[in-house]
């Protein structure tokens, strides 16, 4: 701001400066362009017989020259040429403006004949030529006064006629007329910044106070901020503002379940360590303690199960766009997670299968979080499908889709309950086998940042569970 | 037998982990610093090595590249609790053989290990129960019985055996067969396993429909 005002102050002086001096110049020259034009004036008012010799000299009051030249404006009409583009001599307001100051009787007039007889000359001036020149001159009197002049012989009166002016009353009238075209502009300059300065300040007061509002804030405080009071300039970013902060309060929200969800469903798993550890510490029967530890192992595995669980589902949950999606064989990432898991489903004697369509269209997305879908999938299928099932992998083309199906001989999941299962921790009510209750859930997720969703329906031969999930390509 | 050095500092789990190796049949050093571990490299020869990322004294990544940068070959498999891409990338630069997620149970743990260090080819020989496939001669015994194989048979068998327990996608199995160009749709593969099968016993050798074979660890 205050730049600002420097850099308009310092620009106006150097305008005012330039534009001041190129006025005093052409007001020079209109003073000299009068002065040439008042000794014409002078000599046709006089205009001396040139035959006729007068050896008294006529004594004229300045008044009565002014009077005689500026009460008859015709003869100040142009005489002769003039380097002038225009002619501003001779219009009414100039003359009046000559008139008000008295020009005229400042100046000294002399009418020379050739021979020497000074014919005539207004009152006051000196009885000796003032200049030798002829045309513009210059001159210091014995005073210390400096005079300009305007001198020209005439051949038609055989006379020679000399005008003279004062330059302190030239000067004193060319600063007149300058300090009166920059005086208001540098006493207003002031007076425009200041009001300028001020306006600014008050447009900009709502944004101060939206600022000093949101420093106001505590890290937690999330409500949005009050559109009404914004000025219209402003409001794109205080919209901006409240979606980030909606977006954050979201995330926080997603934090602080995931947080007490974690808490919760840990407890079970670290209480059944807990029960299994002090069986295995005080049992005294080897079968007993066995088994105990036995239990203890599974315990722990859910635990772990679990806290992978809640990773993979928290990474998944903040709301990224777009993941990094690139060209994915599906039948690549089918083949992998199908190896890593057959030997789980050999264990208990299952029969694992798989099938990829030849020549199956490659689609796009995240390679990582595809895997982690279909091995969820397919160890859901592994985990819930009793010993000696069948579980079946299939991805196919189903016209401008890929379409993976996961299904199984097992369980299955009752209807009523199909829609309920992707909700976090929810367990299907008839299950004994224990499960984390967020293999879905992350499923689903995955499936959302797919844009696409997972079916339930039922699995082979009339019973079980099939979940399909079809990319559209 | 085989050694192993484990550089964990997690007490609960080295001791852990050196129980157990111990008990799988390792001879275990486990160490718990990152500078500890570098001079204990410096000083003896192992088969392999578990090492965790966050260490005192060296961080696991920055030991691995400095036994890297030594042309050491020795297997290295990291263990950490870190388990993003991110990390598995930075460890295989670094030159890491395999990396493992700490929850991971120790029985894949073990497997892993033995698998490292058959593929280092160390032993010289691949050994799956009374199955021993021996890598410098090309020849696979059965109960001591030498067996008639094929040198593509061979290859599968090696294949199968170096992961034992794990099942080997078509497509690897493929690779070894007829380099990285694939077999397109030939049966070719079917045919050597068809015959291994008649060679080592049906039992020891299931097929996964749709996705590879699998050596059993423990035939019935």
């Amino acid at each position: 701001m205050l730049l600002l005002a420097l850099v308009s102050v310092a620009y106006w002086v150097v305008i005012a400066t330039l534009t001041s001096r190129d006025n005093i110049d052409r007001l020079n020259e209109l003073y000299d362009v009068h002065l040439a034009r008042t000794a014409k004036a002078f000599l046709q008012l006089i205009d001396p017989d040139p035959e006729a010799v007068q050896t008294t000299t006529l004594v004229l009051k300045p008044t009565e020259i002014d009077l005689l030249l500026n009460g008859t404006p015709a003869s100040l009409e142009p005489v002769g040429t003039t380097h002038l583009p225009y002619t501003p001599v001779g219009s009414q307001d100039n003359h009046a403006a000559t008139r008000r100051l008295q020009y005229g009787t400042h100046l000294h007039y002399q009418l020379w004949r050739e021979s020497g007889n000074l014919l005539a000359m207004s009152a006051g001036a000196p009885s000796t030529l003032m200049t030798q020149q002829l045309g513009y001159s210059d001159s210091i009197d014995a005073q210390g006064q400096t005079w300009r002049h305007y001198s020209f012989h005439d051949a038609a009166h055989q006379a020679r006629v000399v005008v003279s002016e004062p330059s302190a009353f030239r000067q004193a009238l060319v600063r007149h007329i300058v300090v009166d075209a920059t005086l208001p502009l540098a006493l207003g300059l002031p007076i425009l910044l200041g009001l300028l300065w001020l306006s600014i300040r008050r447009g900009l007061r709502p944004l101060a106070d939206l600022g000093a509002e949101i420093a106001r804030r505590q890290s937690d405080t999330l409500t949005l901020l009050p559109v009404e009071q914004t000025p219209t300039e402003a409001k794109p970013i205080v919209l901006a503002l409240n979606g980030l902060l909606q977006r954050l309060a979201h995330t926080l929200e997603q934090e602080r379940r995931f947080t007490d969800d974690a808490a919760h469903q840990l407890r079970t798993p670290l209480a059944a360590i807990q029960a299994q550890l002090y069986a295995v510490r005080h049992l005294q029967d080897p079968q007993q303690r066995g088994e105990a530890t036995h239990r203890l192992q599974d315990s722990v595995a859910r635990a772990i199960r679990l806290v992978n669980q809640m990773l993979a589902l928290a990474r998944l949950d903040p709301e990224q766009p777009a993941p990094n999606f690139t060209e994915v064989s599906f039948g690549d990432i089918a083949e992998s997670v199908c190896a890593d898991l057959a030997p789980a489903a050999l264990q208990r004697d299952q029969t694992l299968e798989l099938s990829v369509q030849p020549g199956l269209s490659s689609l796009r997305g995240n390679p990582d979080m595809l895997s982690m879908l279909l091995t969820n999938l397919v160890d859901n299928a592994i985990h819930y499908t009793p010993r000696g099932g069948q579980i079946r992998v299939q991805a196919e083309q189903d016209g401008a889709a890929v379409a993976l199906l996961v299904s199984d001989n097992g369980p299955g999941i009752a209807a009523h309950e199909r829609s309920r299962v992707f909700e976090r921790f929810y367990r299907v009510a008839a299950q004994s086998e224990p499960g984390t209750g967020l293999g879905l859930a992350i499923c689903r997720r995955i499936a959302e940042l797919h844009h696409t969703q997972l079916e339930l329906g039922d699995g082979l031969h009339g019973q079980g569970l099939s979940v399909c999930v079809r990319f559209a390509l | 037998m085989l050694k192993l050095l484990i550089v964990e500092d997690d007490v609960a789990l080295g001791a852990g982990l050196q129980a157990a190796l111990t008990d799988a049949g390792f001879e275990v050093q486990w160490v718990i610093n990152g500078l500890t571990a570098w001079d204990v490299l410096q000083k003896s020869s192992f088969h392999a090595m578990v090492l965790d990322i966050t260490l005192p004294g060296l961080d696991g990544v920055t030991l691995l590249k400095r036994l890297r940068t030594d042309a050491s070959t020795l297997p290295v498999l990291m263990l950490t609790a870190r388990d993003t891409t991110r990390d598995k990338v930075q460890c295989f630069e670094a030159g890491a053989d395999d990396f493992l997620v700490k929850t991971t149970d120790v029985e894949e743990l073990i497997a892993r290990l033995r698998a490292l260090i058959r593929r280092s080819g160390q032993t010289g020989h691949v050994q799956v129960g009374d199955l021993t496939l021996d890598v410098d001669t090309q020849s696979v015994l059965l109960a001591g019985q030498l067996l008639n194989v094929s040198g593509s048979e061979f290859k599968v068998l090696r294949v199968l055996m170096e992961s034992a327990g794990q099942v080997v996608p078509r497509s690897r199995l493929e690779q070894a067969l007829f380099g990285l160009k694939r077999g397109g749709e030939s049966n070719v593969l079917e045919v050597h396993i068809h015959h291994l099968r008649q060679k080592i016993g049906e039992s020891r050798l299931k097929t996964v429909r749709g996705v590879g074979y699998t050596i059993v660890l423990a035939p019935q």
